[in-house]
């Protein structure tokens, strides 16, 4: 069974920024929310600085369904992280569980709610009907369903963001590395995938 | 009658204690897969089927050739090696699996810390890449706040029906006189009643929020638990401003009486005279040592909650991930500290003490309440000339066991 994954090879990127932008049209994401933004890294420092595409990673053992007071997010079988909007109250607290900062609110206040909590889905659409009105409403496009993967990942010009099981992207990353001499790893993976198991 | 009413009530606190005890050594907060909201309708799968699977995989594999120059569409195409586990795994063994592969990439693996980076998107936040320090967060907000707080709720609520099991009701000794004298006037009642009621939604509300998911959810049903959790989410905001003003309008009116004074040291050494039925009051002014820790525990508690309620109201205005998870954590924490010591506090003011809880209901109390309870107090009456320098001629002598 793939456990589903993103790998941005932080090598590759080159800020381009369409990742972010395919997700806020295929998805038609509200203006004010980011379900997957790119970031630099030591801006500046010579051989050190590196852009890289982040969203919600799916965590294993993810921090926001275990502290979520109404439990709305869940996870599937493939990994994948989603979650029923019905039910949010948007108290922001899988903001603060969250490693990458992936859910987004409308509301920068939180009085009484922020709102509805808005994240990635891994192009899988959330607790409705695959491909029905309501669930490109609330959730955006569910693709996996179709059997095509995350947006970002297919339209990526370089092919940094990576996304699929995690053993074939891993897979994949090692034979790159192989062949160029280098890499900075699988960024956020220990604390996405084996934040739970390993150091402390 | 009393006593009996403690003893029952101490072995229901302290059935619930261990019980609280019991869950939090058993349960485990670990994230498993659900494939859909718990207690919710059905599953939501995403690609069940094997071809679904497949499709997935391969496309998967068509991110591997660019930069390079791919396989030929005529050539052989490369066989997929998927690995495919056996369906109908129990969840907890799939998160078994996916942890298993530690060690298998542990090459890929970096040190896990805390990287910031910039962004051109507006706020701070968005420019952190990880933050794994809200696992941390999380993992002490689940299993020590939770459980904490229900061993401390149910510890006191226990020792408290165990006091009043053993001690019974604090009596006026003489009797009721049936002259009383006032204590509160109906600003301070008013005050205390708004702050009172702001405060004791304000607990609910919030025990909804950290505590609904485990105890009421199961009940209420998925969506009916949501529209009370964000109803309460929603009380919780609004009753900062009556609590507030209370808290405010608290200080002016009663902080120069309960400033610390010598004859506060006495009582307290004394235990206040609650030890047992023949000890004598210690004397105390209007307000006795434990009202006076009461009154500054509510005045400083009831200060950081607000402050670390307002900064949760108002999410990365002043502080980072790291501010946000202390304040979260301090104003959790702080709010069970004060919902304990308001338990004892409403205690000693209802079931606790005979004649008590005239003071803030009527605002009058009895004059042997007053003389044995706030001997200084009386004094102060008396040389006033507010109550008669004896005792009023119909004085009846109840004295029940």
């Amino acid at each position: 069974m793939a456990r589903m994954k993103f790998l941005c090879d932080a090598e590759r990127c080159i800020e381009c920024n369409a990742c972010s932008v395919a997700c806020k049209n295929e998805h038609e994401v509200p203006w004010g929310m980011v379900r997957r933004r790119v970031l630099t890294v030591n801006d500046g420092e010579e051989g050190q600085e590196r852009s890289l595409s982040i969203a919600c990673m799916h965590c294993t053992d993810a921090p926001c369904i275990a502290v979520c007071p109404v439990e709305c997010i869940y996870q599937n079988d493939y990994g994948i992280v989603l979650h029923d909007k019905d039910l949010c109250i948007g108290c922001g607290y899988c903001f603060y569980a969250c490693p990458f900062g992936a859910p987004q609110f409308p509301q920068q206040s939180n009085f009484g709610s922020r709102g509805k909590m808005d994240k990635c889905t891994f192009c899988a659409g959330g607790p409705e009907e695959p491909g029905s009105e309501a669930e490109l409403r609330k959730y955006g496009r569910n693709r996996i369903a179709e059997g095509k993967l995350p947006l970002c990942a297919e339209m990526c010009s370089t092919r940094s963001l990576l996304a699929g099981d995690g053993d074939q992207l891993s897979e994949i990353y090692r034979e790159r590395v192989q062949r160029r001499g280098y890499g900075s790893g699988a960024w956020g993976w220990e604390t996405a995938y084996y934040g739970p198991r390993t150091g402390s | 009658m009393a006593r009996a009413f403690g003893g029952i009530a101490a072995v229901v606190f302290i059935a619930l204690l261990v019980w609280t005890l019991y869950a939090g050594f058993v349960s485990s907060d670990r994230v498993v897969p659900t494939d859909g909201v718990i207690g919710g309708g059905a599953p939501d799968p995403v690609a069940e089927n094997a071809a679904d699977y497949a499709t997935l995989m391969e496309r998967a594999q068509l991110q591997r050739w660019r930069g390079e120059t791919g396989p030929s569409p005529e050539g052989e195409q490369t066989a997929l090696e998927n690995g495919e586990q056996p369906a109908g795994q129990a969840p907890e063994e799939r998160v078994q699996l996916w942890l298993s592969r530690t060690e298998a990439q542990s090459d890929l693996l970096q040190s896990r810390r805390f990287v910031e980076g910039q962004t051109a998107l507006p706020g701070e936040v968005l420019g952190v890449f990880s933050q794994p320090q809200g696992r941390v967060w999380r993992a002490f907000r689940n299993n020590w706040v939770v459980f904490g707080g229900g061993v401390y709720i149910f510890g006191i609520s226990a020792l408290l029906a165990l006091f009043l099991a053993w001690r019974g009701r604090v009596e006026v000794e003489e009797g009721f006189s049936g002259e009383s004298v006032l204590r509160f006037n109906v600003f301070e009642r008013a005050n205390h009643w708004m702050t009172a009621v702001s405060f004791v939604l304000l607990a609910l509300t919030g025990v909804v929020i950290l505590y609904g998911r485990d105890l009421i959810r199961p009940w209420l049903g998925p969506q009916t638990f949501a529209d009370l959790a964000s109803g309460s989410a929603w009380l919780h905001m609004m009753l900062i401003l009556p609590f507030t003003i209370g808290l405010f309008v608290m200080l002016l009116a009663w902080v120069a009486q309960n400033l610390p004074k010598r004859v506060d040291w006495e009582w307290l050494k004394r235990g206040g005279g609650m030890g047992s039925e023949e000890s004598l009051n210690p004397p105390a002014p209007k307000f006795n040592a434990g009202q006076k820790i009461v009154f500054w525990a509510v005045i400083l508690g009831g200060s950081v909650l607000v402050a670390s309620g307002l900064n949760l109201m108002f999410p990365f205005l002043l502080l980072g991930y790291s501010g946000m998870e202390i304040s979260q954590t301090v104003h959790v924490i702080t709010g069970l500290l004060m919902i304990g010591l308001i338990i004892g506090h409403i205690y000693i003011g209802t079931i606790g003490m005979e004649g008590a809880f005239d003071a803030m209901w009527s605002g009058r109390v009895d004059r042997n309440w007053a003389k044995e309870h706030h001997s200084l107090w009386f004094d102060d009456l008396l040389a006033k000339g507010k109550l008669r320098s004896h005792a009023h001629a119909s004085t009846e002598t109840r004295k029940t066991g």
